[in-house]
């Protein structure tokens, strides 16, 4: 499907259709319903809506006279609360169009003339659909469209008016950046596509328009760049991706939830992004991207190991500058999943590895803590998880105050008490700021949970269990695929010619030499 | 499995690379100086000849029998019965190396690093890691080794470079101080562990993709005679870098890299790096004895026709983690068992077999 049509929804394939069907026959109803045809008497299909929106506060029937001495009656129907725009009277264009003149109220149109030049598509200003079932007109009127509906007519019309306030786009809250565009994605789904079509000016870049299942019927879109995407991939994707029709989409995660190979791993095998340069980048080198209507985050998959250390700013700074920071980044990764597990199995089993020196301060400051060292990094950790959890959901204004109260309470407060050494603080809150450094949230949840059950094996084996762990860990890692690509490419399978973009980031001349990893064969 | 495992010639050399060197290059030394003296490398290239000449065998019969594995080809030439009856001894052999490699390992770590912990403790967690890699597959072993073999060839030279200050070239000679005698029982010390333990990969070689026949087999000839070659290397320079640091001393230090780590010291931030080794030790035999359980695996499901190698790891490794449990009764023991039985019982186990089947193949050419 082309992109142009992903603003409406399904209305002019459906309609087209079924106005070249004989009336009453086939079941063109949507869902599957029974057929319910309009009825060319305008008091049956109002009692009939009537019905099916009672109890809908904000249903608006706004009854009209027209024709010859106001004999003829017509009605539309819609929402008030998905106009918030202009109004504009859509029954008086719809008539407008049938004068030869911009003038007066239509006194001498009649219901013939209405039927005649709908039905053979005559020029309009705004176009119209033509409805022939109930059901479909009670969607229209659901999705914020309006529908007229006119006596002695067994169709109806609809026009496009659904006008909703949307935020504005501004700067991006989660994903800032010194240098770069600063446009986030915004919580209307056209909005969002237009940031990428603008930055992405070629047809490759297809959108196809889906539609979720249940009561919420969540417009869902995904692009991909033709000839950048893996057409096997997409084929899997496409597969996968046909589960959204029978659940309800509330926000892109249930699609990253439902599409994921691996339910169970803490690794997250699908990217999010609220910046339209990222997702172009990433349709550039052969991602697919997913948006769903009402949310501003925008999925990217598959989503490799590698990709979570990259920022887009990252392209936006000098390539050393880029390719230093990413290294800090790995040795920040290192110490977020390592450091209180390799405090704790060298201050308990491996004490003659510390340096004497060393080892007499780590000694002398943990003097009279009366946790084993185990006990006591838990104890900090389980705080320190407390306390960034309590800022996450605290409202903005106290939540610094929790992190001032958590710091000094936690921080100062039990080293004075005597439950905590120093050391172990220091170890918390280093293992903290390191695990913000990662570009990605999602992933450094992988290391909050992926911290404990090294710190246990560190406790109970030493340096043993941890390397036990990790194996395990790298197994995981190994054998996990997203979207059916190894998690690890291209560090395993190894592939040296991917290597530009992992360890370092390569300058961008060598970057961009051969940018799709899968250009059509021949 | 939906789609049959293949892997490409690179990997499979990557992975014959790890298999030879993972936890030889810190278990040879020592005993191979042991026995050998300064004519240690001397024994190696010996050994390592003859290990190509046996890999030079198995590329052959795979280059006749390009999609069998070496339990196929046996009952393709010499009939069902006659290779059950040769396999009791390479079945009996593999698990007894998947034993020897797994209770080095706890007898490495308990007494080097944790003294007071049980071997069990040791060797159960190793045993579970590599059943469940076994499990996993051998695509996700060949990505996942080609990782830790890059770490461990990383550390190890790394440490080797670092202890250059202490080295002394003067050791290595007399090349051979007491004649050829000694060298020769290095050589066959070395050929029991590891170059006759080749054999295992004529159970993996068609696994590898295929493209054009001629230069899919090419490639894999070249891969792995280079791995073997590396892997010479590799066991050569360590086993100098020993001979060079310890001089008389090296034959009886255990472990002898894990010492040669001890002795680093630059400065005062590089130093207590031992702990480097004692984690590429680990990680090696681990590779060692994933890839030893996964072929221990595939040989009993080939032989008798099962269906699904992953339904059997389990069974064979708690056979091997019992047999761990109960192989080993002290120290000495366990030492003349790998130093003397070791050697014969793969020359019998491994080498035989392979020999007579070469041979077979030759004269019947029309078998195909």
């Amino acid at each position: 499907m082309c992109p142009d049509t992903m603003g409406g929804t399904t209305p002019s394939s459906e309609s087209t259709q079924a106005a070249a069907q004989p009336q009453l026959s086939g079941n063109q109803a949507s869902n599957g319903n029974p057929q319910r045809p309009i009825s060319d008497r305008l008091e049956a299909n109002l009692s009939q809506l009537e019905q099916i929106f009672a109890k809908n506060s904000d249903i608006v029937f706004r009854h009209w006279s027209y024709g010859p001495d106001l004999r003829h009656t017509a009605c539309s129907v819609y929402y008030e609360t998905l106009m918030q725009g202009e109004i504009i009277n859509y029954m008086k264009s719809s008539l407008q169009d049938l004068v030869t003149h911009e003038v007066g109220p239509g006194i001498t149109i009649t219901p013939e003339h209405v039927r005649s030049f709908f039905e053979h598509d005559g020029v309009s200003e705004k176009k119209a659909e033509l409805l022939e079932d109930l059901d479909q007109a009670v969607d229209q009127i659901t999705a914020g469209n309006i529908v007229i509906f006119f006596n002695q007519w067994n169709k109806a019309l609809t026009y496009r008016s659904l006008t909703i306030e949307s935020r504005p786009i501004s700067e991006p809250a989660n994903e800032s950046v010194v240098q770069g565009p600063r446009e986030s994605t915004v919580e209307n789904l056209q909005k969002n596509i237009g940031l990428l079509r603008v930055r992405l000016n070629t047809p490759k870049f297809k959108t196809v328009s889906l539609t979720g299942g249940g009561e919420t019927r969540t417009r869902v879109i995904y692009g991909y760049v033709e000839g950048a995407a893996d057409p096997e991939m997409l084929k899997d994707f496409e597969k996968r991706i046909t589960k959204i029709s029978e659940t309800e989409i509330l926000e892109t995660s249930y699609i990253e939830q439902l599409i994921e190979d691996s339910t169970w791993s803490p690794f997250p095998q699908h990217r999010y992004t609220e910046r339209p340069d990222t997702a172009v980048a990433a349709l550039l080198d052969g991602k697919i991207v997913i948006l769903v209507q009402g949310t501003g985050s925008i999925l990217l998959c598959p989503g490799l190991f590698t990709e979570f250390f990259q920022s887009s700013e990252d392209y936006y700074q000098r390539t050393i500058y880029s390719s230093m920071i990413r290294f800090l980044r790995m040795i920040a990764f290192a110490l977020a999943l390592t450091l209180p597990s390799i405090y704790i199995a060298l201050s308990t089993f491996h004490t003659e590895l510390i340096p004497t020196v060393l080892l007499l301060a780590v000694i002398d400051t943990r003097e009279g803590i009366p946790l084993p060292a185990f006990f006591e990094a838990l104890v900090m950790e389980f705080f320190f998880e407390l306390l960034r959890e309590a800022g996450v959901r605290l409202p903005k204004a106290i939540g610094a105050t929790v992190s001032i109260v958590g710091a000094l309470v936690v921080g100062e407060a039990a080293i004075n008490a005597g439950i905590a050494s120093p050391i172990m603080v220091i170890i918390v809150a280093l293992t903290g700021i390191a695990s913000f450094t990662i570009p990605q949230y999602n992933i450094a949840i992988a290391l909050r949970i992926l911290r404990f059950p090294l710190m246990v094996s560190a406790s109970v084996m030493g340096g043993f269990g941890i390397m036990i762990v990790f194996l395990l860990i790298l197994l995981h890692l190994c054998k996990l695929r997203s979207l059916g690509q190894p998690y690890l490419t291209p560090l395993a399978p190894l592939r040296m010619k991917e290597f530009r973009d992992v360890l370092v980031r390569a300058p961008l001349k060598t970057l961009l030499k051969h940018p799709r990893k899968h250009t059509p064969k021949g | 499995m939906d789609k049959p495992e293949t892997i490409s010639a690179q990997q499979l050399g990557v992975l014959f690379f790890t298999f030879m060197t993972g936890s030889s290059i810190i278990n040879i030394p020592a005993p191979l100086i042991g026995k050998a003296d300064n004519g240690a490398i001397l024994s190696l290239l010996i050994s390592g000849a003859m290990g190509m000449a046996l890999l030079g065998c198995m590329l052959y019969l795979h280059a006749r029998f390009p999609a069998m594995s070496f339990v196929e080809y046996s009952r393709k030439l010499i009939g069902v019965w006659p290779t059950i009856i040769i396999s009791v001894l390479p079945l009996s052999f593999m698990m007894h190396m998947l034993t020897a490699i797994v209770l080095d390992i706890g007898l490495f770590m308990r007494s080097s690093m944790l003294r007071e912990t049980p071997i069990y403790a040791f060797t159960s967690l190793i045993y579970m890691v590599s059943a469940l890699t076994v499990r996993a597959g051998l695509e996700v072993m060949a990505r996942m080794f080609t990782i830790i073999m890059i770490l461990v060839v990383l550390f190890v030279s790394s440490v080797l470079l670092l202890a250059m200050e202490d080295y002394n070239p003067g050791f290595l000679v007399p090349v051979m101080p007491e004649g050829i005698q000694p060298v020769l029982n290095g050589a066959f010390f070395t050929f029991g562990f590891p170059y006759a333990e080749v054999f295992l990969f004529a159970m993996l070689f068609h696994f590898v993709r295929k493209q054009s026949n001629k230069q899919a087999n090419s490639g894999l000839n070249r891969h792995m005679f280079l791995s073997l070659l590396m892997n010479i290397l590799t066991l050569c320079i360590s086993t100098a870098c020993t001979i060079m640091l310890f001089g008389p001393l090296a034959g009886i230090k255990k472990y002898s890299l894990y010492e040669l780590a001890r002795t680093v010291e630059v400065q005062e931030i590089i130093t207590r790096i031992e702990s480097v080794i004692g984690m590429s030790l680990i990680a090696g035999s681990y590779m060692k004895t994933t890839i030893t359980l996964y072929v221990l695996c595939l040989y009993v499901t080939h032989l008798f026709k099962l269906k699904d190698y992953r339904t059997i790891v389990m069974p064979i490794t708690l056979i091997a983690f019992l047999n761990t449990l109960v192989g080993f009764e002290s120290d000495m023991q366990w030492v003349e068992i790998v130093s003397i039985v070791h050697p014969l019982w793969d020359t019998f186990a491994f080498a035989v077999p392979l020999l007579l089947l070469t041979v077979i193949a030759a004269f019947r050419k029309h078998t195909n």
